[in-house]
C-alpha cells in the first residue's frame, strides 16, 4: 500500500486523544462526537499558522463595514483562498491585505 | 386436424395428456391421435399445453414445491461459520449484558451498604434492509429446461444470498464506522461496531480500565508490539489475545478465541513455532497437513484441544485459526466467540419481527397457476454489534502508521 497521509493528532474536550480512522479513498472520520469541532479547531490553527504576523488587527472601528485590516489573519487567508489565490506558509498578513487589495481593484477595473 | 366451427363450443378435457399418464391411457385403450387432438388443436386452453412440465417431465408446481422445502432447509442451516459469530435477533435494539464486578465495602454501624449498580447494560441497534433477486422464468424458458437447469438457478440464488449474508457481516466487521439503525416510530438509532473511540467506555474488569478512546481497530504498529511488517507475526496475535483477556473474554469465561485470516496470512501462521521465537506453536487440524504422531500405546500427542471451528486450518494457542477468502489480505479478524448463534456471539443478526418475513423466501409471480414464474427471492435482514469488546480488527503495516484504513471492498 502506498503511504498515506496520517490525520492530526486531535484532542476531546477532555484531553483525551481521538481516534481517527481513514476510508479507502484517503479520508479521514472518526466516531467521537467532538471529532468535527476538534477537526474545525485544528484547521483554523493551521491556517493561522500559515500567516506571519507582521501587524496586528486593527480594532473595529464601527462604521458598519469590516476592512480587511480589522479582519483576522485566518479570515484573510480564507477570503484569498476563495478567490483561488495560493497563500504559501510563511506569507506575511500584509501581503494577504495587498492580494485582496490587488485583486479588488482589478475587479472594479473590469467593471 | 380437427377444426372448430363459429358458434361450435370448444370441448374442455379435464384429465389432460401428459408425459406420464399418456402411455397408461394408450393401454387402456384410448387413440393417440385423439389424445394428441386437443389443446391449441382444439381451440382450448389446457394446462397441459403450457406450462405443467419442464422438457424432461418434472412438474412445474413440483419443481415449485421442492423450492420451498429446500428454502425450509436452508433457513434453518445458515452459514456456519456466520454463526459462529453472531446471535438472531429480532428486536431494533438489544440490552446487552456486559461483565461488570462490583465490590464489597467495609460495612458501617447504620447498616447501609452500598447497592449493585445494574450499569452493565448497553443498549446496541441494528440497522435493517430487505434485498430481492429476480428469477424471471418465462413459460418458455420453463417449458425447454430440464429440472437441472431449474435447479441451478435455485442454487445460484442460494449461493448469492450465502454470500450477501457473509459480505454484510463482515462489512460489520470490517468498516470501524458507526451506522445508523431506524427504531419504532422511525426514531433512529445508533449501529455500534466493535469499540471505535466513539466515547463510549468499556466495563472495567478485575483491576483493569479503560478510556473512551479505547478502540479495537488496529494497525500492527499501533499495537504494543508495534510491528512494522506487512507479513503476519506473532506478536501481533499474542496482542490480541492479551486485549481479549483484558476484557474478560477468556476460555474459563466460556468464550473460544477465533481468529479469521486470509490464505496470504495463513500461509504465514503455519510457519509459527516455538522454536522460531513464537508465543505457542501452531498445529494444523486434521486434513490440514496436521501429521500428528501417535506413539504406540501414548494416546494422542499434540492434537488441537477443543471442537474444531468451521474452516479451521488449525490452532496457534488459545486460538482457532480460520482461512477465509472473504477476509481481506493484510488484514485478520479476531473474535470471542460463545459458540453456535451463541448471546455472547460479538455480532447481532436481526430479522423481521414477524416470522413470516424471515429467512430467505421465494416469493410467488402474479400467476397463481404457477407460481414459479417471474418469482423472486427475498431476504430481510440487518446486522449491528453486540458485543463491542468481542471483536478486534487489525490491519497489518509495513511502516508506522497507527490509522486502521478501511478495506474496500467492506468500505460501502
Amino acid at each position: 500500500m502506498a503511504e498515506m497521509k496520517e490525520p492530526p493528532a486531535l484532542k476531546d474536550r477532555n484531553g483525551e486523544k481521538i481516534v481517527v480512522f481513514r476510508n479507502s479513498d484517503g479520508s479521514f472520520f472518526s466516531n467521537h462526537p467532538d471529532y468535527p469541532m476538534a477537526l474545525a479547531l485544528h484547521e483554523q490553527a493551521q491556517t493561522d499558522d500559515e500567516v506571519e504576523e507582521d501587524e496586528a488587527p486593527t480594532p473595529d472601528n464601527g462604521d458598519g463595514q469590516v476592512q480587511y485590516s480589522e479582519m483576522k489573519s485566518a479570515d484573510l487567508v480564507a477570503a484569498a483562498k476563495d478567490r483561488g489565490m495560493s497563500v504559501p506558509s510563511g506569507t506575511k498578513r500584509s501581503q494577504v491585505i495587498a492580494m485582496l487589495e490587488e485583486d479588488d481593484a482589478k475587479a472594479t477595473e473590469a467593471k | 386436424m380437427q377444426t372448430l366451427l363459429y358458434g361450435e363450443t370448444p370441448v374442455v378435457h379435464t384429465n389432460a395428456v401428459t408425459k406420464r399418464n399418456i402411455f397408461a391411457r394408450m393401454l387402456e385403450g384410448e387413440d393417440l391421435d385423439t389424445m394428441m387432438l386437443r389443446g391449441f388443436d382444439e381451440g382450448t386452453l389446457e394446462r397441459s399445453d403450457v406450462l405443467v412440465q419442464a422438457a424432461d417431465g418434472s412438474d412445474i408446481n413440483e419443481i415449485w414445491n421442492d423450492i420451498q422445502q429446500a428454502l425450509s432447509m436452508w433457513n434453518t442451516q445458515r452459514n456456519r461459520l456466520v454463526d459462529y459469530l453472531t446471535f438472531p435477533v429480532d428486536e431494533v435494539i438489544s440490552y446487552v449484558g456486559v461483565p461488570v464486578e462490583v465490590d464489597f465495602e467495609k460495612a458501617s454501624e447504620y447498616g447501609k451498604p452500598q447497592g449493585i449498580r445494574g450499569s452493565g447494560y448497553y443498549y446496541r441497534g441494528y440497522d435493517f434492509e430487505f434485498y430481492d433477486l429476480a428469477i424471471r422464468y418465462t413459460w418458455m424458458f420453463l417449458a425447454e429446461s430440464s429440472r437441472q437447469q431449474i435447479d441451478n438457478y435455485t442454487n445460484m440464488a442460494f449461493e448469492a444470498d450465502n454470500r450477501l449474508l457473509f459480505k454484510k457481516v463482515m462489512s460489520t466487521v470490517f468498516n470501524s464506522a458507526n451506522g445508523v439503525g431506524v427504531a419504532d416510530k422511525n426514531i433512529p438509532t445508533t449501529v455500534y461496531k466493535f469499540y471505535n473511540g466513539d466515547g463510549e467506555v468499556p466495563p472495567a474488569y478485575k483491576n483493569i480500565t479503560f478510556t473512551g478512546s479505547h478502540t479495537h481497530y488496529y494497525t500492527s504498529y499501533s499495537l504494543p508490539s508495534q510491528v512494522s511488517n506487512a507479513a503476519l507475526q506473532p506478536a501481533t496475535i499474542d496482542d490480541l489475545e492479551t486485549d481479549f483477556y483484558n476484557h474478560g473474554y477468556t476460555l474459563q469465561n466460556g468464550f473460544d478465541l477465533v481468529l479469521w485470516v486470509n490464505r496470504q496470512e495463513g500461509l504465514k501462521m503455519r510457519q509459527f513455532k516455538v522454536l522460531n521465537g513464537a508465543r505457542y506453536d501452531f498445529i494444523p487440524s486434521q486434513n490440514f497437513g496436521g501429521g500428528v504422531l501417535i506413539p504406540f500405546n501414548s494416546g494422542i500427542v499434540g492434537r488441537p484441544d477443543g471442537s474444531p471451528v468451521d474452516g479451521q486450518i488449525g490452532t496457534y494457542g488459545p486460538w482457532h485459526i480460520v482461512e477465509e477468502p472473504y477476509i481481506p489480505a493484510g488484514y485478520v479478524a479476531a473474535f470471542a466467540s460463545g459458540g453456535f448463534a451463541n448471546l455472547n456471539n460479538p455480532v447481532g443478526f436481526r430479522e423481521h419481527a414477524n416470522p413470516a418475513y424471515r429467512g430467505l423466501q421465494l416469493v410467488p409471480g402474479d400467476n397463481g397457476a404457477y407460481p414459479l414464474k417471474e418469482a423472486h427471492y427475498r431476504r430481510g435482514f440487518g446486522t449491528g454489534v453486540r458485543q463491542r469488546g468481542g471483536g478486534i480488527v487489525v490491519q497489518l503495516v509495513s511502516n508506522t502508521s497507527t490509522t486502521y484504513t478501511v478495506p474496500t471492498a467492506y468500505n460501502a
